[in-house]
């Protein structure tokens, strides 16, 4: 409701006040004029100034002005006062105004509509932690922003992007102490890890985390400082594994691939393995799932695994057709784990193989768990482009390389197995599981929901949240109400929505097509303010223009504020209090 | 209007009034209730109490109210002059209308008629005294203050004074109408060799002696049914009635828990969990002080050493003492010899910590150098049945041996320098070889005196052999004959004739020889008793080489025969013929060779007996019987605890609720899950029993509102602390390719290709 140089915010709906206001006013009117007492005009007149005034308390109205600036400085908390010194010494007509929650400055007034900061300021410069995303993005005029201190606490977080179960992971974060101090993270089981630092200043650290189940918990940090204690929550979401499909090709069973195929059977996973007999014979074993014959691999067959594990000679006997649908298979997702058998086989000139080159050390000696390992290795490096999965020093001990959509994964260390003889299951499944899991096929979904903001997220904000979706327009909902969204301008398929959350705790959403849900965790505002404030620094930062502006016009910018409540109450006591002193005079 | 009707109309006015007042009474009284429950809520007290309580209150409202306002007693005169004075229009005459008209004066009836006049004119503003408004207000105040008490405070707890166990009842609703413990006391009665004095113990919760009698004496305070104490969830035992008492007594051997149950109103009421600790009667510990594990001593050590050695036990010991084994001499010749050397300071071995001492004389344990002590201190401690026992690790103490000579063989020297004690039969025949070839190039002499050391080389090496048979002097050489020999008897001439004028022409069966041979004949005169002596079946008699048994009979004929055939070559070589002596030499090298063979054992190789192969199925290259074969397995391994693990998430999403309100199904998880607890915490009740307790509470509803989150964390954190640690399993990953992006690693292949 903006009128020129003047608008109102009711608090009620405002026919709802005009029309009872009229209703009042015409009652109190009769009734006074019904009165046989004297001053029957001043009375009507105290009535009217009756009804102006709580129409003024209800409607809240706001005055603009007009004054002459070339430019605003805003100040946000924890500005530093000598770059507002500095600024106005290089440019002495330039308006200060503050946010509520900064410190006064001068004559700084205090910003008392986010909408002004949109429309008709002409805003130069921004000093301190800078203002949220939400109202970022709402500017468009380009600003310069000259960030404050960063504040005590935990100043960068970067947790897992998912929580896996049964495996230890970890979180990193940067926390800038004020002396002594302790960070713990604690589990719905207890302490899990925590670490202290004697000095002040800046530290990065690493917590680990090892989730036992599934499911939507809330894990807690709490920060021991100075005697003092703070406890903020940030939410872990254990997803349940999937299963994935696994098929076993060999010329002939190795302790290896056998030790292997139980461990991932043990764990539900589906496996064929199809070991040769003799020629056009072979063993079939399956676990956790139907029995397929594989007489020799067609793209039907190979779409059904996630992970094809081959040893290299049976992929060198494969005939050209079949080589032909595994590379496809594999550009399309699949993943490729070979089994060397022999230091002489390992050329790099062989079919889907990686580039290799020999080197001398055939053992290595590997950190698992809380002890160290002797494994024999084949004595050879790879020379791709690779994402490694174990590595000691420089060597990359097994990995993966990527190809088209799927990956070539490879594992130079022999005799695992070695492990699960000792007893050793948990050392075994670190070994293998992270590489089984990063080499297998992704699983492509129909939808994605993304959010825009990152963690924390409080209530009574803006969430912004982008769906990726591959086929039909996507209807996301939360709490059983649909969030309306509206496709990108210039990308295809790609949503926008907004909601608020109004109260803190898990919030779902989810799309209706399929299964498709996010879980986003709504954090108390009292928690994680350190963290807020630096990723709101760096986001004023992104946007800030970098080079100071040359022109510094004068301009006419419009100011508003709200009359005060204070004038009306007064009015209304006048009034009120002559209309009882009145029949006494 | 007449005067009855005015009197009807003072009637009913009066009726009014007092319907009012009892309105009045009512709202007053009520309101005295609600003050009173608002008290007695707040010093919560039971219902009974507050009844009573109330009852009074009224009672005295309303009687205050009647002896106030007359209201039993109020007649009409007493109304009328209440009219009379409220309202002077009355003229003071009211109480005419009460008397009887006929006894009225005219005066009087004149003024009646007035009266009731003036009566008709006022009836409709007559006002009648009240306070009902005042008294709703009352009413409205003490109501308003008794449901904002109980809705904003919570009632004082009650504080039990009592100094006997106070054991909750589990279930505090059912208390209110089932039976409770009244009374239990718990004495234990710790096994006698502890020296624990029997105590009570000031808490359900028992931490006894291993082998302690637990004695529960239980009181209700009403009379039930069945009384029982469950132990570990397992066993139950029932409580007996002793002298207004149950109780019953039991031996404690292992950790876990109990619970008390008893029935009542047919209903079976359950306790709480109290867990059961065990201290167990730990193995004595002992240290020796003052040695190291390893101890060399060399000739100019002292050889008397001090052992100093600390022991200590939870309860007493009772016996200690040193474990000696001496060891003499190396290799096959090692023997021990085990001593136990009871401590010397103090003698007696008792107590809980003693610093026991003893004094290792080398020299009296006969110990050499080139010997070796081990030893180790044992303690045993005085529980019964059978004590704890430990002892140390084995401590050694070696005294050097220095004239112990040192072998080198050092592999590039060429001479042996080992001493040349005898030669073996191969190096005489060798040097005898050899003496034959320099024969012409010898001296006579030179050739006589070599061959005669060779002859006594020859009869050492017969020497040493014949001490194997037992012939360990030269007077037993030569007796011994080659059992071949034995055929010596019969003529030459028969040995190498034919005879076929005989029984046995073509030898179709053994020849029987005469008994009567020579050599039989022989011995039979050397010893005629022989068989007379019984004992002789059964002794040995090792002084005679005929009876030796270091070797088994065939391998004793060979030696025999070797030794014969050495004492033949040695002959030879003293007679300067070692031309001749040498066939025996051979001789006695191929019997020596055939009994040190003899002497082998070998061990049956066994294994994995194939079976015969085929000859015609080799190498055909036939595979028509070999077929393709399967194996199906459906091995997954469940997750353990499963309810436990679908509690977690229930309680993880309690916590997030503003309503905490557990739903039927919530408690239902929660008991299946305490289930699981409930074997877990047998295990280890120190750790799960609190969440088990807690737990049990929970699904009560024994807990209120406000403790409840508490309560859930706790479970929670029992709960994963029960969880175990497994193997991470890979998981399949998901993605969203947006058609961007798949035409981005399209491209990405391209590039690389070009």
């Amino acid at each position: 409701m903006i009128d020129s140089g003047f608008s109102l915010h009711p608090i009620f709906p405002l026919w709802a006040i005009i029309t009872v206001a009229i209703g009042l006013l015409v009652f109190m009117v009769w009734k006074e004029w019904q009165r046989k007492i004297r001053y029957r005009y001043a009375r009507v007149a105290a009535v009217v100034l009756i009804i102006i005034s709580i129409l003024g308390l209800l409607l809240q109205p706001v005055v603009e002005r007009e004054r002459q600036s070339n430019g605003v400085v805003l100040l946000t908390p924890h500005y530093k006062q000598s770059i507002v010194d500095s600024l106005l010494n290089a440019n002495p007509t330039l308006t200060l105004l503050r946010t509520v929650d900064a410190a006064p400055y001068g004559y700084a007034a205090v910003l008392e509509y986010l909408d002004d900061l949109y429309q008709n300021m002409n805003l130069h410069f921004i000093v301190g932690d800078g203002l949220p995303q939400y109202v970022l993005n709402e500017i468009e005029k380009p600003f310069q922003f000259y960030k404050g201190e960063l504040p005590n606490g935990i100043v960068t977080w970067l947790p897992p992007s998912n929580f896996k179960r049964n495996r230890k992971q970890e979180i990193h974060g940067t926390f800038r102490s004020n002396g002594k101090s302790k960070i713990k993270l604690i589990s719905p089981g207890g302490v899990e890890d925590s670490v202290s630092f004697s000095q002040q200043g800046s530290h990065d650290f690493t917590l680990s985390l090892t989730p036992k189940q599934s499911g939507l918990f809330l894990y807690s940090l709490v920060i021991e400082e100075e005697g003092k204690t703070q406890t903020q929550h940030f939410p872990v979401e254990v997803v349940k594994e999937k299963k994935l499909n696994e098929l076993f090709v060999q010329n002939y069973p190795t302790a290896e691939t056998r030790y292997l195929k139980n461990f991932l059977s043990e764990q539900g996973h589906a496996i064929v393995v199809r070991s040769k007999i003799s020629k056009d014979k072979f063993h079939y074993e399956y676990a956790n799932r139907q029995s397929v014959r594989i007489d020799r691999l067609s793209p039907e067959i190979l779409d059904e695994f996630d992970l094809f594990f081959i040893d290299q000679e049976s992929l060198e006997t494969l005939s050209n057709n079949e080589k032909a649908v595994l590379e496809e298979s594999v550009k399309q997702g699949l993943g490729l784990l070979t089994f060397y058998n022999s230091k002489e086989k390992m050329k790099s000139s062989a079919f889907l193989s990686l580039s290799i080159k020999q080197i001398s050390g055939d053992t290595v000696r590997l950190n698992l768990g809380s002890s160290a390992y002797t494994f024999l290795t084949w004595p050879v490096t790879v020379m791709d482009v690779v994402e490694p999965i174990t590595q000691v020093n420089d060597r990359v001990l097994s990995g993966y390389v990527n190809k088209g959509a799927g990956r070539i994964a490879f594992q130079l260390l022999q005799e695992t197995y070695r492990l699960v003889l000792e007893g050793k299951k948990m050392e075994y499944a670190s070994l293998w599981s992270p590489l089984v899991e990063r080499a297998a096929r992704t699983q492509n979904q129909p939808f994605k929901i993304e959010m825009e903001q990152p963690f924390p997220v409080y209530p009574d904000e803006p969430l912004n949240i982008n769906v990726i979706a591959a086929a039909a327009t996507p209807q996301l909902t939360t709490n059983g109400e649909l969030i309306p969204l509206r496709e990108d301008v210039v990308i295809d398929d790609y949503w926008h929505g907004a909601t608020w959350a109004a109260e803190t705790g898990w919030h779902t959403f989810s799309i209706e097509q399929d299964s498709t849900y996010k879980n986003i965790y709504v954090n108390n505002p009292d928690e994680w303010k350190s963290l807020r404030i630096a990723l709101q620094q760096k986001a004023n930062e992104a946007v800030s223009r970098k080079t100071a502006r040359g022109n510094h016009d004068l301009q006419w910018i419009k100011e508003r504020k709200p009359i005060s409540l204070l004038v009306f109450y007064l009015i209304f006591l006048i009034a009120a209090g002559f209309l009882w002193l009145a029949p006494k005079l | 209007m007449s005067t009855t009707e005015a009197l009807n109309r003072i009637s009913n006015l009066k009726n009014r009034y007092l319907a009012l007042r009892w309105i009045e009474l009512f709202l007053l009284s009520g309101a005295a209730v609600f003050f009173v429950w608002a008290f007695l809520y707040l010093m919560n007290v039971s219902f009974l109490t507050k009844l009573v309580v109330s009852v009074v209150a009224i009672a005295i409202v309303v009687t205050t109210g009647i002896v106030r306002y007359r209201l039993l007693q109020l007649s009409n005169k007493e109304f009328i002059q209440h009219l009379n004075s409220t309202y002077p229009q009355l003229e003071e005459s009211a109480d005419l209308l009460l008397s009887d008209i006929d006894l009225l004066t005219g005066l009087q009836r004149l003024q009646l008629q007035k009266t009731v006049q003036h009566f008709d004119h006022i009836y409709p503003e007559i006002k009648l005294p009240h306070f009902l408004p005042q008294s709703l207000g009352i009413f409205s105040l003490c109501t308003i203050a008794y449901f904002g008490l109980i809705s904003f405070t919570s009632p004082a707890v009650k504080k039990t004074g009592e100094t006997q166990i106070n054991i909750a009842p589990a279930i505090d609703h059912q208390a209110k109408t089932n039976a409770t413990i009244s009374f239990l006391s718990i004495s234990i009665v710790p096994p006698s060799y502890t020296q624990i004095k029997p105590f009570t113990s000031s808490t359900p919760d028992l931490k006894v002696p291993e082998g302690s009698e637990v004695l529960w004496s239980v009181d209700f305070s009403s009379p039930v049914t069945r009384p029982k104490i469950f132990i570990s969830g397992k066993d139950s035992i029932d409580l007996r009635l002793l002298s207004d008492q149950y109780s019953t007594s039991i031996k404690i051997n292992e950790s876990g828990f109990y619970q008390i149950q008893w029935t009542d109103n047919q209903k079976p009421v359950r306790s709480d969990y109290y867990k059961i600790e065990i201290i167990k009667d730990l193995a004595p510990k002992v240290v020796v002080d003052n040695l190291n594990q390893f101890t060399r001593l060399s000739l100019a050590d002292q050889r008397k050493l001090i052992l100093q050695s600390t022991l200590t036990d939870d309860y007493g010991l009772t016996n200690a003492s040193v474990i000696a084994t001496i060891s003499k001499g190396s290799g096959e010749s090692v023997k021990f010899r085990e001593e136990r050397l009871p401590f010397e300071q103090p003698v007696s071995i008792s107590g809980k910590k003693v610093n026991a001492s003893v004094k290792l004389d080398l020299n009296k344990l006969g110990m050499e150098p080139g010997d070796e002590l081990y030893f180790y201190v044992e303690a045993l401690d005085n529980k019964t049945p059978l004590p704890n026992r430990s002892r140390t690790e084995t401590f050694f103490i070696a005294l050097k041996d220095t004239t112990q000579q040192v072998a080198v063989e050092d592999e590039g020297l060429g001479v042996d320098l080992m001493p040349e004690y005898f030669r073996s039969q191969r190096q005489i025949i060798i040097d005898t070889e050899k003496l034959l070839k320099d024969r012409k190039k010898k001296p006579v002499q030179e050739f006589n005196s070599t061959s005669n050391e060779l002859g006594y080389d020859q009869k050492v090496l017969r020497l040493r052999y014949g001490q194997f048979l037992g012939e360990e002097f030269e007077g037993e050489i030569g007796k011994a004959t080659i059992v071949e020999e034995d055929d010596d008897h019969e003529s030459t001439i028969e040995k190498f004739s034919h005879v076929h004028d005989k029984e046995n022409e073509h030898n179709l069966v053994a020849d029987k020889k005469p008994v009567t041979t020579g050599h039989s004949h022989e011995g039979e005169q050397k010893d005629p008793n022989t068989k007379d002596n019984p004992l002789e079946a059964f002794a040995h008699n090792h002084d005679d080489g005929e009876q030796a048994t270091f070797f088994v009979q065939s391998v004793r004929a060979k030696l025999k025969a070797a030794l014969t055939v050495m004492w033949d070559a040695e002959l030879y070589l003293r007679l300067f013929q070692p031309e001749k002596s040498l066939p025996y030499q051979y001789t006695a090298l191929k019997l020596l060779k055939e009994i040190s063979n003899d002497s082998r054992i070998y061990v049956h190789r066994t294994g994995f007996d194939p079976p015969p192969l085929k000859e015609e199925k080799r190498l055909s290259a036939d595979l028509s019987e070999i077929y393709t074969s399967t194996a199906t397995t459906k091995q997954e391994i469940k997750d353990r605890f499963p309810e436990i693990r679908k509690a977690l998430q229930q309680i993880e999403f309690l916590l997030t609720q503003s309503n905490r309100m557990l739903s039927s199904e919530s408690k239902e998880q929660f008991h299946r899950a305490g289930q699981e607890l409930a074997a877990v915490a047998l295990e280890q009740p120190g750790q799960f029993l609190d969440g088990l307790s807690l737990l049990k509470k929970i699904t009560d509803e024994a807990i209120n509102q406000q403790e409840l989150p508490v309560a859930l964390r706790s479970i929670q954190t029992t709960f994963w602390k029960v969880l175990p640690q497994q193997p991470t399993s890979p998981k399949k990953n998901e993605l969203m390719m947006h058609p961007l992006d798949a035409q981005f690693l399209n491209n990405l292949e391209q590039l690389q290709h070009d």
